[in-house]
């Protein structure tokens, strides 16, 4: 085991290093952020003295040797806009993601299992069918219109909640909301086919056969092994939503990570940028990481070396 | 092969991380740099977590008996420290901490501030004098000294002030001390803008500044302004209290609180919950609706932004004609568009900058009028009779209402035989185009803002070095060049007015009109204007 975690761990190292080099590159590809930095009026001695202020005056690699030493101390540089710290900045404003990360992702897991795996025990039924719909609207419907329309419906005409802002759990009810409609038609798809292929498996019929009750062959049996598939499906939405949803937090103005990062590309922001993909690529390995553990947790048949 | 490649990678990645750069000596401190940095850097954002939970309950309990202004707008200033560049948003934050020598009226005209007269007494000399009895929040006093004080930091050559060279040290040559309420500005050319550019000098207070440092003011700052600050959450809020003091007269209400909401829909509908008090940028299209509820006011007000289509004038050959370019200055109806997709509120430009807010605007010179007929024929003077093909983009969302004025453009220009195949693009790479004038032969765009004078609009877009200008014109610039040194103030008015005139017959740009902000607020609200250069003031409204 521990071999199969020092193994993990460099290749993070690998990936975290590509990561970076093509953020670096495509940022760079975007253009000249002294542009978005100097005021329109501005000399060519003014704008030369930004370049060399900010290190863009020197060649690609050069810049990316410098990035990469100084972020291996923990000095991901400056904002350009904010004159603070990049990652200073990135992680100011992840506990409020992370907030809204786990409890979206709380709330549609805590809905999808049970309305999942209860519609697929009883297939075809009213049940089973008000759940796929409410799962194919889940996923059809743009979060945009589904947020507006939360804060006309919720915030202006019944005045329940604040219609935008972040501070408190009331802030937080609409927005959850909207993030975890979406989540929760996916995993709740995911659940139910996972549990109907099991349940169709030979040993489920040979449970039955032994005597067990169907309460017992259902939780202990056929909903244990259609895990794997709906724990993938949690992290990789866990991961997603670390990264911050843009759309919600724009509509809800929500300050959260994604908002910065998006910002920052519009204003060539490129240390932010690069701090805050950084950040979420780390995030993204040590979910992925967690929940490859997970599977051997599930089901001891596998194991890691 | 693969499990190799890791294990060097990591391993040079390990080395470089403890070798520090340069010396290995240097292994150790860096460690314990990188470690404290990695925990400071840690620090505020837990912090950052507990004011953002702990704010609003304190926020609940005073609001009970304080009288507190709550306001929305679009985007978040990016910096408290003045002389740090940045455009409306930053300005919109720091202008109620701190004033600057000169401020500007809600017509955008130029009025005392800090300073409360300045005298032009030769070409390159202005006599400043100061306001008396103006104080900052700490106490400490206003006067020459402290103007002296600010101007030595923006001018000294070492200056960490990011935008210190074009706000100031550009174009001051020497400031001098006469006496405590009087200095003596030397300019390196003969300005005639000067008393604009003071709005940037925004005063701070030496004692303060000099005891703690640059960097603690940018995150403490103090002023003479209205408001004294209290906390800023990015891209969530800035909390402020009223400074009773304020020499232009103390705010009604106790504290001021700054939000932000990026999008339209949301501010519209926090107002109309009641979630905030007064809002800017309301899109066109609600304000009927929002006029119409009892509770709430709307209002549109001119701003120093015009709006124009941009032509490419260096790489489309068309283009490069006046005869063309008058001719689709012709074909767009402006007073058509400005009635019927902003409902009014714009006003239609004869010239693609000067709008009514500049010094020197004349109410009558006339531009093009709408004439199809006259487009057409010009077309086919300049051997364009049987058609045109030119490429425009825009970047939708950019502005309010831009892609029915885009549509519209369009359709008018196809009727007199232009055809235009438009495409979208983001903002940021329409202005790199623009500096290496690759962009479209068309697109729309404004220009304006708070430092934004007929000088600074023309050298930016218009001048043959203005580095987003797609325009050369020798004229132009030798007009531009005389108005701006001209220290006469009729002599200069006139030269203003001979710069409409020649940007109407040099047609850089398709004349469309001057931007109008609308704003939504609480109909108990009184006495409160918008103003001309969007840096809204909120110490004389009441309820």
């Amino acid at each position: 085991m521990g071999k199969y975690i020092i193994k993990r761990l460099m290749l993070s190292v690998v990936v975290l290093f590509g990561v970076t080099l093509v953020i670096f590159l495509l940022l760079h590809l975007t253009g000249d952020p002294i542009d978005f930095i100097a005021p329109p009026d501005a000399s060519e001695e003014t704008l030369q003295a930004y370049r060399v202020q900010y290190g863009l005056d020197k060649s690609l690699p050069v810049q990316f040797a410098i990035f990469v030493r100084d972020a291996l101390h923990g000095n991901f540089g400056t904002s350009y806009h904010y004159n603070q710290p990049a990652m200073q900045l990135v992680l100011e404003r992840m506990p409020a993601t992370i907030t809204l990360a786990l409890v979206s992702l709380a709330v549609a897991v805590i809905w999808s299992i049970p309305a999942g795996s209860i519609s697929a025990v009883k297939r075809n039924s009213a049940i089973d069918s008000f759940v796929r719909v409410f799962s194919m609207f889940g996923q059809s419907v743009p979060s945009f219109w589904m947020g507006v329309l939360f804060i006309l419906i919720f915030g202006v005409k019944l005045k329940w909640f604040p219609t935008f802002g972040s501070g408190t759990p009331a802030h937080l009810v609409l927005p959850v909301l909207t993030l975890a409609t979406h989540s929760a038609a996916s995993i709740t798809r995911l659940m139910r086919s996972g549990m109907l292929d099991v349940l169709g498996k030979e040993f489920i019929t040979a449970c039955r056969a032994k005597g067990l009750s169907e309460r017992v062959v259902i939780s202990k049996h056929a909903f244990k092994n259609s895990l794997s598939s709906v724990v993938t499906i949690v992290g990789l939405q866990l991961a997603t939503l670390m990264g911050g949803s843009v759309v919600v937090e724009n509509v809800f103005a929500y300050p959260g990570v994604g908002r910065l990062i998006v910002q920052s590309i519009l204003t060539r922001d490129f240390m932010v940028v690069q701090a805050g993909v950084l950040l979420i690529a780390v995030g993204f390995i040590g979910i992925n990481f967690i929940v490859d553990l997970l599977y051997a947790v599930i089901n001891p048949r596998i194991r890691y070396e | 092969m693969k499990k190799h490649l890791a294990l060097t990678l990591s391993a040079i990645l390990l080395l470089t991380a403890c070798s520090g750069g340069a010396q290995a000596t240097t292994a150790a401190p860096q460690a314990t740099q990188a470690a404290t940095q990695a925990a400071t850097q840690a620090a505020p954002a837990a912090t950052q977590a507990a004011t953002q939970a702990a704010a609003p309950a304190e926020t609940k309990a005073e609001e009970q008996g304080e009288k507190v202004l709550i306001v929305a707008n679009p985007t978040d200033c990016k910096t408290l420290l003045p002389f740090s560049g940045g455009g409306t948003a930053n300005a919109n934050v720091i202008n109620q901490i701190y004033d600057g020598l000169t401020i500007r009226d809600p017509q955008g005209q130029i009025i005392p501030g800090i300073a409360e007269s300045w005298e032009n007494v030769d070409d390159l000399t202005w006599i400043v004098k100061i306001t008396k009895g103006i104080k900052f929040t700490n106490g400490e006093v206003c006067d020459a000294n402290a103007v002296k004080f600010t101007a030595d930091l923006c001018m000294a050559p070492d200056s960490t002030l990011p935008a210190n060279r074009s706000d100031l040290a550009d174009v001051l040559d020497t400031v001098t001390v006469i006496d405590d309420y009087t200095l003596e500005f030397k300019t390196k050319e003969p300005f005639a803008g000067f008393p604009l550019r003071l709005f940037s000098f925004k005063v701070f207070p030496p004692k303060y500044f000099e005891e703690k440092g640059q960097d603690y003011v940018a995150e403490h700052p103090i002023g003479t302004g209205a408001w004294k600050f209290v906390s800023w959450e990015k891209d969530n809020q800035v909390v402020l209290e009223a400074n009773k003091d304020y020499f232009r007269g103390a705010p009604y209400y106790d504290k001021l609180i700054l939000k932000v909401i990026p999008e339209a829909t949301t501010r519209v509908a926090a107002l109309e919950a009641g979630d905030v008090d007064i809002i800017s940028g309301v899109p066109s299209s609600q304000m009927e609706r929002l006029a119409a509820n009892g509770g709430l006011s709307i209002i549109s007000w001119p701003t120093t932004r015009t709006m124009f289509v941009g032509m490419n004038t260096i790489n489309c050959e068309p283009l490069k004609d006046v005869r063309v370019r008058q001719a689709l200055n012709y074909a767009v109806d402006a007073e058509g568009i400005v009635e019927a997709i902003l409902g009014g509120n714009g006003k239609a430009m004869a010239t693609v900058c000067l709008n009514p807010s500049y010094t020197g605007y004349d109410e009558t010179i006339q531009g093009y009028e709408y004439d199809p007929e006259k487009a057409k024929a010009l077309l086919a003077e300049a051997g364009y009779g049987n058609g045109l093909t030119l490429s425009m983009t825009y970047s939708p969302g950019k502005f309010m209402n831009d892609t029915e004025v885009v549509q519209v453009i369009v359709a008018q220009l196809a009727e007199v035989g232009v055809t235009v195949n438009l495409t979208e693009k983001e903002f940021g790479l329409m202005q790199t185009e623009m500096k290496e004038h690759t962009i479209e032969d068309l697109w729309f765009n404004g220009l304006g803002g708070p430092t934004a004078d007929g000088d600074l609009e023309t050298q930016v877009g218009w001048s043959s070095k203005g580095r987003y200008s797609c325009f050369q014109d020798e004229e132009l610039d030798a007009l531009y060049n005389k108005a701006l040194t001209a220290t006469n103030p009729d002599e200069r008015i006139q030269l203003w007015h001979d710069m409409q005139h020649l940007y109407i017959d040099k047609a850089p740009g398709i004349a469309l009109y001057q931007f109008y902000g609308i704003y939504g607020y609480k109909s108990s609200i009184k006495d409160w204007t918008p103003k001309a250069d969007e840096i809204f003031e909120y110490y004389q409204c009441h309820e």
